[in-house]
């Protein structure tokens, strides 16, 4: 204890020190933490931080942050998710708020430059809305003057990594005088990183629970250390690796290559998780089943209901966010003994479980349509997440072999193998057009070519691919942006149009923006579905994929509604593309005129996840393009695009969007409002509390709720949920349901 | 068609205002073999379980089972304007609730009746380890002491004794309920328990169905609800369920 607070004293004062450790609970320092303060780190360094997880790196980002705080600077931490990012929020304000700093947390909107966050401290936020921040020239920018980039190694990934990469090119250049802090996985070319961003590297292998990692083959799992451990076999090796874990009171952690294995995969393994539930996880299992099918009545909600009271669950981008945090939660408690996650899970959140068992090396690509390898990186991290400090003294991390020749070639390419070199993915078209209309539309420094070029010539790219092969794509981008009218040149002068400066704001790649426009100048008026058809299409959305069985029923709508929609094209494959653009539009529609969320989930085979986060995503693209044809001069497209938005945004017909406006008035309560004759806001300004109570759905509290806010009043409904969090007040779900 | 007719409208009333404490709209829910309610409080922390058998009505005519959603704020003021003697008659036909008020003038009041969903809710099975009986003002009068200081109580019992403790940094209440001084009525300890309750509940509870019987019997265990039956005179319970405050 005495050493760390005089690590600590030295950099804080002893007071400081003291209320610090009051606040952070800690006796010692981890090897990682002592390692990145003897680098510097606080002491202003920049350092590149490569560690294995749960290795104490968001301590390290607290203290260097801590610093720049009490000597009245500010920080920016930048996270890859949104989910991160909320995690992250949690573990800053627990350690700020009692030291009396302000934490905000900055995800949604990216058409803002949020101002207000200019009173916080710490301002924690993903890359896309930093990016997007510093788009809308966020005055409060310049005070920023530590950036900690959290999972810096998704530079490599495809179209995010480019974000990531351009925004820590433009922060450099922009406030070369702030300080940086990297934190990594672990790369290959950890230096390269880091000698791009001008940093020390800093290496570090230490772990807080020793990692196995091995290969399982019929009956024994092969360990790299040579050790090799029976397992007996019962039902399979699946079921057999998860068995040999409960039995001896861990938990397991399994990564399924689809979300349908993930499903089928928490199936086959329920049967054997149930016997190793004592009364009380029954109860609290049971409970939580209860509030999952509370929140959503679909069939994903319902088969997730039903594992979970087993001790079993699976997870993946299609459950819902209440579900997702109730597995987590639960997993995290020891009460839920398995998760079954497709990989998504290994980059978004931090479940560690004493065995992680890897059921297949490779991984569905939705978007090719094809089963491709996994990363050794991406094997690393769901490897890493073996072992639970405080509860393991080992992890074990475990592939799972078919063959006996498959058992050499894990161990050889995957277990005995280190990382993957991480390449700039700046060559990307899509990336590189957004980017580069950015960089002229928002930096006055920007003004030809040549200066274009000297911000890309400090990109990981120019490093690792030469200047040249920069310059030569940067070129080519610029071309395609005077060509489609979002730049114009005078001389050697390069300018952004109206146009290209509100597209570069609204944070939508251009040529979704370009495809809209050729969309406008071709029709005067057109068919709510065919600008969801529009929408589908265009490079920022996310489309659903087309089932063999789905296609008669696309086909027979073809013909009937085919006149609102584009020609399908001859080619095979970009006949598939189409289909699935249609089905995407064609969810969207139902969810607009109110189809019921069950419904749309048995009827497109998503899960609520899904169309939450497609609805989100059509919702900005709609917004964005109703504000490029009001820039272009197309302004019924902009008025027919807004109110869709709009609906999208709510799932509401649109005699329904006066109602949502209201707090606490989704789709459903709306629909019964305005059956029961409540058909605007007007009516409810004049309707007796009492009146509106009676409306099936609404209630008393709700009446007065709604009569509150038509007042102005306050926020009543809002703080009461914060102060049931705060109580520890348990529900009686836990103690009502029987096992 | 259901008819009851129930010979004391006020004793009623403080039924009602005893459910309307936890539920703001819920189903009664009239069998051949009596009127139930079973309804959660919107935030899942309390249940309210009352139970009435025909023989405490005057008449009780059930043809089918039949279900009566309502709105509790609106039966509470309507229940309200019932006077000593009164006659309280509940019909349902169509969606409509009638409440008659008969004493020396009848007084008729028609209320729509309420679609409420949502699930049965089961009959609870706990292990309660702490059973205890004592006059419901006593109890009622150690909430208001420990009011004073917290927001929640915590309840103790050994031996053969039962403790309330509220504690903040306001201070320190304790009461003492025991059977040698006669604060208690009956106590039966299977094992020493302990847990802390919501005193907000606890009094909106007590505060009202205190009136509707004199006694109150506890039960509860370590870390586990606490249950308050209250009896209606002639037959019927009025029982409640309360979610214990975790650490």
């Amino acid at each position: 204890m005495t050493e760390v607070l005089d690590v600590l004293s030295k950099y804080f004062g002893e007071e400081v020190a003291r209320k610090l450790l009051d606040v952070l609970k800690i006796e010692k320092l981890y090897p990682t933490q002592e390692a990145a303060i003897k680098s510097g780190v606080l002491d202003g360094e920049s350092i590149v931080l490569a560690a294995p997880t749960a290795s104490g790196k968001t301590l390290i980002a607290v203290l260097a942050a801590l610093r720049h705080l009490v000597s009245g600077g500010k920080a920016l931490y930048l996270a890859p998710l949104r989910a991160l990012a909320a995690e992250k929020y949690q573990e800053f304000r627990e350690v700020f708020s009692p030291l009396g700093y302000k934490v905000a947390l900055s995800t949604g909107d990216y058409d803002s430059s949020d101002p207000e966050l200019g009173k916080y401290d710490v301002i924690i936020t993903t890359n896309e809305k930093a990016d997007s921040l510093l788009r809308h020239k966020a005055p409060w920018f310049s005070s920023i003057s530590l950036v900690v980039a959290d999972e810096i190694h998704v530079v490599g990934l495809e179209k995010r990594g480019a974000v990531l990469e351009m925004l820590l090119t433009r922060i450099r250049s922009s406030f070369p005088n702030v300080q940086l802090l990297g934190l990594s996985a672990t790369v290959r070319n950890l230096e390269e990183i880091a000698s791009w961003l001008g940093a020390k590297p800093v290496r570090v292998d230490w772990r807080p629970v020793k990692l196995r990692e091995g290969v399982y083959y019929d009956g024994a799992i092969y360990f790299h250390d040579g050790g090799v451990k029976e397992v007996e076999p019962r039902e399979g090796a699946l079921v057999d690796l998860v068995l040999d874990t409960l039995e001896e009171g861990g938990q397991a952690l399994v990564f399924s290559p689809t979300r349908r294995a993930a499903v089928s995969d928490a199936r086959r393994v329920s049967a054997a998780a149930r016997k190793f539930l004592s009364e009380r996880e029954h109860r609290l299992l049971a409970a939580a089943a209860a509030r999952i099918l509370q929140s959503h009545s679909d069939k994903v909600s319902e088969e997730l209901a039903n594992l979970v009271k087993s001790g079993v669950a699976f997870h993946h981008a299609g459950l819902s966010s209440t579900s997702r945090s109730i597995v987590e939660q639960l997993f995290r408690e020891r009460v839920l003994k398995v998760v079954v996650a497709t990989p998504t899970l290994s980059a978004g959140v931090n479940l560690p479980a004493k065995r992680v068992v890897i059921t297949d090396y490779r991984r569905y690509n939705v978007e090719l349509g094809y089963h491709e390898r996994i990363s050794v990186m991406e094997y690393k991290q769901m490897a890493g997440r073996a072992g639970r400090p405080k509860y393991d003294l080992e992890g074990e991390a475990v592939l799972i072999a078919r063959t006996a020749r498959e058992v050499e070639f894990l161990m050889k390419e995957y277990v005995a193998a280190s990382p993957e070199r991480i390449f700039s993915q700046l060559g990307s078209e899509q990336v590189l057009r957004s980017q580069v209309l950015s960089l002229v539309a928002t930096e006055d420094s920007i003004k030809d070519e040549k200066s274009l070029k000297s911000v890309f010539s400090r990109t990981l790219f120019s490093a690792q691919f030469s200047p040249l092969a920069a310059e030569a794509a940067v070129e080519k981008v610029t071309r395609w942006l005077l060509s489609t009218g979002f730049l114009e040149r005078t001389g050697a002068r390069i300018r952004a149009t109206a146009v290209g400066k509100r597209v570069a704001e609204l944070y939508i790649d251009p040529m979704t923006a370009h495809m809209g426009l050729e969309f406008f100048k071709s029709k005067k008026r057109c068919s709510t579905l065919s600008y969801l058809f529009l929408l589908a299409s265009t490079p920022d959305m996310t489309t659903v994929s087309v089932r063999k069985e789905d296609i008669d029923k696309l086909e027979e709508l073809l013909q009937s509604r085919g006149e609102e929609l584009p020609s399908p094209p001859e080619d095979e494959v970009e006949y598939e593309w189409y289909l699935s653009r249609l089905k995407t539009a064609l969810l969207l529609e139902d969810w607009i005129n109110e189809v019921r969320e069950d419904v749309i989930v048995e009827r497109y085979d998503v899960g609520p996840g899904d169309i939450y986060s497609l609805t989100q995503t059509a919702e900005w693209v709609a917004y964005s393009l109703s504000q490029v044809a009001e820039v272009a001069g197309f302004p019924e497209h902009s008025a027919n695009l807004s109110i869709l938005s709009k609906r999208i945004k709510h799932g509401v017909r649109e005699e329904l969007l006066e109602l949502v406006s209201l707090r606490g008035i989704g789709r459903v309560r709306a629909r019964s409002l305005f059956n029961h004759g409540f058909k605007s806001l007007y009516d409810l300004v004049t309707a007796s509390e009492r009146d509106l109570a009676r409306v099936p759905g609404i209630g008393p509290s709700l009446a007065r709720a709604i009569k509150a806010q038509l007042q102005g009043g306050a926020e009543a409904g809002e703080e009461r949920e914060v102060l049931e969090e705060a109580s520890g007040q348990s529900q009686l779900d836990e103690y009502l349901y029987p096992h | 068609m259901v008819r009851l007719v129930f010979p004391e409208a006020r004793e009623w009333r403080y039924i009602i205002e005893g459910l309307a404490a936890i539920v703001e709209e819920a189903s009664f829910v009239a069998t051949p073999e009596g009127l139930k309610l079973r309804a959660l409080d919107p935030g899942r922390v309390a249940m309210v379980d009352l139970f009435m058998p025909p023989t405490v009505f005057e008449e009780y005519k059930v043809e089918a089972e039949a279900k009566i959603g309502v709105s509790f704020d609106d039966l509470v003021d309507v229940m309200k304007r019932a006077k000593s003697g009164d006659k309280l008659v509940m019909e349902v036909s169509g969606n409509r609730l009638t409440v008659t008020l008969a004493g020396k003038a009848e007084r008729r009041f028609r209320l729509p009746l309420l679609d409420i969903a949502g699930q049965e809710l089961p009959t609870p099975r706990l292990n309660f380890t702490v059973a205890a009986k004592m006059l419901s003002d006593t109890f009622r009068d150690a909430l208001k002491d420990a009011e004073l200081v917290a927001e929640s109580v915590r309840l103790k019992a050994e031996d053969e004794n039962l403790l309330m403790i509220a504690r903040s940094d306001k201070g320190e209440v304790e009461t003492r309920f025991s059977l040698s001084e006669g604060s208690l009525m009956e106590i039966d300890v299977k094992e020493p328990a302990e847990a802390i309750y919501g005193i907000d509940f606890l009094d909106k509870i007590v505060s009202k169905a205190y009136r509707v019987s004199d006694i109150v019997s506890l039960r509860f265990a370590t870390n586990m609800p606490l249950e308050l039956t209250f009896d209606v005179a002639g037959g019927g319970t009025l029982k409640y369920l309360l979610a214990p405050r975790v650490e």
